[in-house]
Formats: C-alpha cells, sequence, structure tokens
C-alpha cells in the first residue's frame, strides 16, 4: 500500500465545498473521512471557514440573509435581497466583476501603480438605495465647511446635484469607477456617471480603463480621460490647469481650440482667457485618495478619542440611568455592558443572536441586528414621568410595519415603545396615554448610514421627537403617565404571546453603538451637544 | 397558560439561537448548498418548536437539534438533491455526533482566527475571495472577461484557500489567549 498523503482530504474537501468534485472524489473522501477522525475534524473545520467566508462576503453586499426561525406554521424561508429590484442584483453582480476583472487585469500587465487605483470592488454597492438615479458614492469628507443646505455624509449615495464646499476634501466614486478627489473651495457639479463640470476647486481624478472617456467640463474647456490619472484645477479668476499625471488626456475648447489636443502623461497646460501655456506637472499639489484616506483615518480616530473623553462625563452623569458604550466588550461575551457607574445593580444587558460588527467609527464596536431572534434584553431602573431614550443607529432597511429601538416586554400601563414605522415615522408610545408619532422622516436616504435618533418624555409637558440633534416633532401631553421598563428589548419586541402576527414581528434590520436613558425630558440644546460631539 | 408558553418559547429562542451558527455549519458539510441549508434549518426549526416538549432540559439542546436537522437533512437529500454525489449516511453520523460534541470556544477560537488570518491577507486577496464567495458569483464568466482561463481563477482561489486553512491551523495551535 503506498504511502499516504495525510493532507489529502484538503484538496477534496475544496473541491467538495466548491461544487466541483467528481463521484470518485466524493467516495475517495468519504472513504478518508471514514477512516481518521483526523481529517474529520480539519473537514469539519473547513466547512465553518467556508461557511463564515460565504457570510462575510454576504454581508458586505446589500439586502439581509435569510432569516431563520419559525415564523409562522409552514411558512417559507424569505429569501434576501431586500426591497432590491434584480435588476439592482445585476448590478451588484456587475460591479463585483468589474471588480474582479480590474485585478486581473492589473496583475496581468504588473504595473507599478501601488495600491492608489486599487479596484473600487464591492464597497462601491451601499445599502443607499441607488434605484432613484444616483450616479455616485461619496466615500470620504475630511474637514469639510459645506456651503449651501446640503451636507453628505461619508457613504452617502449622491445623485445628478452641485457639489459646494468652502474648504476640505471629498473623495467621490462614480458608478463607471472614475473616481475624483476634490480639495475646496469648490463647485463640483455631478450629471451623470461618466460627466462633472467643475466651476472651482482642485480635483484629482483616477480613471481606471473601463470608464475610459470620463469627462469633466469647465467654462467652454473639456478635459476628456482616456485611462488612468491627471489633476485639474479651476480657480476663481478663471484660469484653469491639467496635469496629466499617467496615461492620455484630451483637451478642447475656449483656448485649447475646437479639435480634441492629445496630451500624455508628464504633460501640464494652464489655460487664461485666451491664452494657453505648457506647464510643469506637479503631482503633490493635488490631494490624493491615498492622503484622504489617511487623514480621514486620523479624523476619525481624533473624533473618537474626544467622544470616548466626553463620554466619561455621561457615564458619570446623575440623569444618565442606562449607558450602553458598546465599546470594551469582550467579542464572545454575551453580556452588553452598562457603562454608567453604579454600585448596586450592574444592569446588563443580555444579547440574543445580534453579531458584533462595526459601529460608527473603525474600531468602535456595534451590535448587528439581522434576524427576528436578534435582541438585547434590558431593565430599567425606576418609574419615570421625564425620560429620554437616545441612539445612534444604523437602519438598513425599513423591514417591518415597526422596527423597533426599543420596547417594553407586551404593553403594560407605563410601558414604553419606540420604534421606526415603515414609512420613516419615529414613534414612541406610552400606555395608556398616547402615541407621539412624527411625519415620516426617514427614507432610503438615510439606509446604511448612521443615524442619531432621540425622543423625551415629560408626563405634565409633552413628546419630543430628535434625528441628528435637531427637534423634528412636539407633541404636548398633560397628566401622562410615568414609565416603567422593567422587562424590554433593543431592537426587538417580545410580544408577550406566540406567535406573533404581522405587524408583532418588529425586528430592526441594523446596527446599533450607543443607547443611553436619561431619567428627565433632555431639550433640544441638550440633545445637540451630545449629537455633536458624538457623530461620526 | 399564555405567559408559560411565551417563557417556552424564549428558551427555545435562546437554546436556538446559541446554536444556530454551529447547526448551519453542520448542514453545509452535509449539503453543501446554500439554499439547501436555508432551507433545512427552517425546516428543522419548525419542527423543534413543534417538538420543543419533547425536548428534555437536562441533555443538551445542541445534540438535539443536530439529531433533527440531520433527519431533515436526509429527507431533503431524497427528495431534492438525488443527482448529487453525496456522502453515506454512515458517515453523516459520525459527523453529527462529532459536531454536537465539538467544543464552543474551539469555535470562537475558529472564528478570531480567521478573521486574523484575512487581515492578514492584502487587500486584493480579500477581494478576490470575498468576489468568489458572494452568493451568485460566476467565477467563469469573470474569468472569460478578463481573458483568464477559470481553472486559473480557480487555481489562484485554492491556493488563497490553502494558504487561508494552514493560517487558522498555525494560530489554532499556539495556546488559547482567553
Amino acid at each position: 500500500m503506498h504511502q499516504r498523503d495525510e493532507n489529502e482530504w484538503l484538496p477534496l474537501t475544496q473541491d467538495y465545498f466548491n461544487g466541483e468534485a467528481s463521484g470518485e472524489d466524493v467516495a475517495r473522501l468519504s472513504e478518508i473521512l471514514g477512516a481518521s477522525a483526523e481529517a474529520r475534524a480539519g473537514f469539519r473545520r473547513f466547512a465553518r471557514a467556508d461557511l463564515a467566508l460565504r457570510e462575510m462576503a454576504e454581508a458586505s453586499l446589500p439586502g439581509d440573509r435569510p432569516m431563520i426561525v419559525p415564523i409562522a406554521d409552514g411558512s417559507k424561508v424569505r429569501r434576501g435581497w431586500g426591497g432590491l429590484g434584480n435588476w439592482l442584483q445585476a448590478a451588484a453582480m456587475f460591479v463585483m466583476a468589474g471588480a474582479l476583472v480590474f485585478l486581473l487585469v492589473e496583475r496581468g500587465r504588473g504595473s507599478g501603480g501601488g495600491d492608489t487605483d486599487a479596484p473600487a470592488g464591492p464597497r462601491l454597492v451601499q445599502n443607499d438605495d441607488f434605484a432613484d438615479g444616483s450616479l455616485a458614492v461619496l466615500t470620504h469628507a475630511v474637514g469639510v465647511e459645506w456651503e449651501g443646505d446640503l451636507a453628505y455624509a461619508e457613504g452617502a449615495a449622491l445623485r445628478p446635484d452641485t457639489i459646494e464646499i468652502a474648504k476640505g476634501l471629498l473623495q467621490i466614486e462614480f458608478f463607471s469607477g472614475a473616481t475624483v478627489v476634490i480639495e475646496g473651495p469648490a463647485k463640483f457639479e455631478l450629471i451623470d456617471p461618466m460627466f462633472a463640470r467643475c466651476a472651482l476647486g482642485r480635483v484629482r481624478a483616477n480613471v481606471p480603463h473601463f470608464a475610459r472617456g470620463f469627462t469633466i467640463e469647465s467654462g467652454d474647456l473639456k478635459v476628456v480621460d482616456l485611462g488612468t490619472e491627471f489633476g485639474f484645477a479651476a480657480e476663481r479668476g478663471g484660469a484653469k490647469e491639467l496635469h496629466v499625471f499617467d496615461g492620455e488626456v484630451t483637451v478642447e475648447g475656449g483656448a485649447a481650440g475646437d479639435e480634441p489636443t492629445h496630451l500624455l502623461t508628464g504633460t501640464g497646460i494652464r489655460v487664461e482667457e485666451e491664452s494657453l501655456d505648457f506647464i510643469r506637472i506637479e503631482e503633490d499639489a493635488f490631494a490624493s485618495s491615498e492622503l484622504i484616506a489617511s487623514l480621514a483615518s486620523a479624523a476619525a480616530d481624533e473624533q473618537r478619542r474626544a467622544w470616548l473623553r466626553y463620554a466619561e462625563n455621561l457615564k458619570a452623569n446623575g440623569d444618565v440611568q442606562l449607558y450602553y458604550s458598546f465599546d470594551n466588550q469582550v467579542a464572545w461575551s454575551r453580556r452588553l455592558s452598562n457603562d454608567k457607574k453604579m454600585i448596586a445593580d450592574p444592569l446588563y444587558g443580555a444579547i440574543v443572536g445580534c453579531r458584533w460588527a462595526e459601529g460608527r467609527w473603525p474600531g468602535k464596536a456595534a451590535l448587528e441586528f439581522k434576524r427576528p431572534t436578534d435582541r438585547v434584553r434590558i431593565s430599567i431602573p425606576g418609574e419615570h414621568r421625564t425620560m429620554t431614550v437616545m441612539a445612534w443607529v444604523r437602519i438598513d432597511g425599513f423591514d417591518r410595519e415597526y422596527s423597533s429601538l426599543m420596547l417594553s416586554d407586551g404593553w403594560e400601563a407605563g410601558g414604553a415603545h419606540w420604534q421606526v414605522s415603515r414609512d420613516g415615522r419615529l414613534v414612541f408610545g406610552v400606555n395608556p396615554t398616547g402615541n407621539y408619532v412624527s411625519e415620516p422622516l426617514l427614507g432610503q436616504q438615510h439606509l446604511g448610514r448612521w443615524l442619531h435618533l432621540a425622543t423625551s418624555y415629560d408626563a405634565d409637558a409633552g413628546a419630543r421627537h430628535f434625528v441628528n440633534g435637531r427637534q423634528v416633532w412636539f407633541t404636548p401631553v398633560s397628566a401622562g403617565r410615568a414609565i416603567e421598563v422593567p422587562a424590554g428589548e433593543l431592537g426587538n419586541w417580545s410580544p408577550g404571546y406566540w406567535p406573533p402576527k404581522g405587524a408583532d414581528v418588529r425586528n430592526l434590520n441594523g446596527r446599533m453603538d450607543e443607547f443611553l436613558v436619561f431619567s428627565s425630558a433632555l431639550d433640544e440644546a441638550g440633545v445637540r451637544s451630545i449629537y455633536e460631539r458624538g457623530r461620526p | 397558560m399564555a405567559a408559560d408558553r411565551d417563557d417556552r418559547y424564549e428558551l427555545f429562542l435562546q437554546r436556538f439561537t446559541e446554536c444556530e451558527g454551529r447547526l448551519r455549519a453542520f448542514l453545509w458539510s452535509m449539503l453543501p448548498t446554500w439554499d439547501g441549508v436555508d432551507e433545512v434549518l427552517q425546516n428543522a426549526s419548525l419542527v423543534m418548536w413543534r417538538k420543543f416538549d419533547q425536548y428534555d432540559p437536562d441533555t443538551l439542546f445542541v445534540k438535539w437539534a443536530t439529531v433533527v436537522c440531520r433527519f431533515e437533512a436526509l429527507k431533503y437529500r431524497r427528495t431534492k438533491a438525488r443527482d448529487r454525489h453525496v456522502f453515506s449516511d454512515d458517515l453523516l453520523d459520525v459527523l453529527a455526533h462529532e459536531s454536537a460534541e465539538e467544543d464552543e470556544e474551539l469555535f470562537l477560537r475558529e472564528k478570531v482566527a480567521l478573521r486574523d488570518c484575512m487581515d492578514g491577507f492584502g487587500d486584493n486577496q480579500r477581494e478576490l475571495l470575498m468576489s468568489a464567495y458572494a452568493k451568485g458569483a460566476k467565477i467563469k464568466e469573470v474569468a472569460e472577461a478578463a481573458g483568464k482561463t477559470p481553472t486559473s481563477v480557480y487555481k489562484m482561489l485554492n491556493r488563497l484557500r490553502n494558504k487561508l486553512h494552514q493560517c487558522i491551523e498555525a494560530k489554532l495551535a499556539l495556546e488559547p489567549e482567553i
């Protein structure tokens, strides 16, 4: 008998999980596994890793995982891509395929381009709804002072629109694959995935080959990229500069003439009124993706540290009844620590089902609520005629009639239900005083982004809802009931009977990375100052 | 009575969610199709809830649940996956038994090791793995579009998987840190 390779099971196992194994292979694998406990242990470990990788890959795509729970007898598994249409799945696959193609091509030609033009990858597809005509994603915004009403958060899907900043750096990734880093002051208009106008500002454009033809227009000047990288600057006086760092660009219009002029690597031009001069290119004069990434991470670190210092005050604040910072958690622990410093009852939250995920800063922990079983069991001490509930949440979908933020079990007298309706209303109910329901405030554009939500209740004054530090709703209340939550849940609801029907399933689809309960009814200034310090 | 039933459900949910990952992994080794695993786990969870009264709280829930899953998976295989190459029932019995016995701490260490090893990969390698593992990813099409043969893409992937597996094994061989 020939010497057996003790790892023979490994390639066979790979084929087995790839669906590539022949009947013979499976028979051979069965034989090896049947004979060796060690091979079986390796095989099971491989299966777990394989499954974990699939779950990771799926987590980076839109839509949620199918949920596994007996929701009603005979009901079928709901297969998840959320509410996204088939074409969007196709789009997601396309973007991913694009990423892989790019990766292979990059390797194939062995360019020394480094990582600056790394493939956009599945990151491009976010939970933001781009069925509505969005054409790009804002991936970084560092030190930005926005002009006008519009301010975008990192991760926001961008529609055709004009973006104006007084200062700071933005990185925008077009769905075509082109990436621009813009330095303010700037006025930049997004027209379509292949076309933008720049009236003011310094722009560095990185255009992979499949976005060839990406065009920036500025006044009567038109710059068309034929692949790779260039810098473009539009000054207030009307002068413009073009620096070709790599590849080929054509320029036409105005002083550049009506015919396209081809400019190659290392060429720079300056256009001023009727004159056109050749200039020396300056790569360092245009902020790169690398720079913005390092600044963004430094800024996030700084904000996070500032927040941690401030959070120490919150922990010591006598008004704070419960404080779950979701930080400093041990990965395997199923207890959610209450950070409010207390001598007596520590009031741990009990995590059921939820997984740990990244919070609103890199390195900050959050809990992810996905399945109808996911929840954190909590208890709020005491009876409260005034109370404020507050959370940083990232909603990934309005899957249910009501999505729970914090709901007391059942619907007892004094119970409180804090939730978001399917149509984006903030809802706060106190039994039997009433339900305080805002207008629809949240929509598709809020999905996948970190939001600060708060509601304050004063049994003798009123209920207020706050979104990102702004009061958005007020309903007067008189002689209301005090709130009592001896048992309740974050991100879900136990209605008190089984099986739950329709609107009784209220699991949150999203993440939470901070939750606070105050024993006072905070006003807008109070909520806003906490929001301002804690915003990502 | 209603409250009693409610407590039972709470208990059931807790037990079920505690071992869901393990059940899923077991099913994955038994019938490696994503849809199959979901469907079987869904059916099995319904069976478990209906028969929860028969579950003896003194025994480990995961053992009972694995038995239910194994049964449901065999049923599924008989009806839906007849044409696939599959393991013998005997081997599945052994695998079911052993996976129910497996140490919970090992699972956690594996997960940590997997994350660490993934972190050690370059962005490109990670993205290739993720693209390949995403639901519905068609390596063949992607390979064609890139002018590579599917075989060479598979080879790249297999190399990465091997590397990952070796990395996990190496990390687990070290003393646990917790």
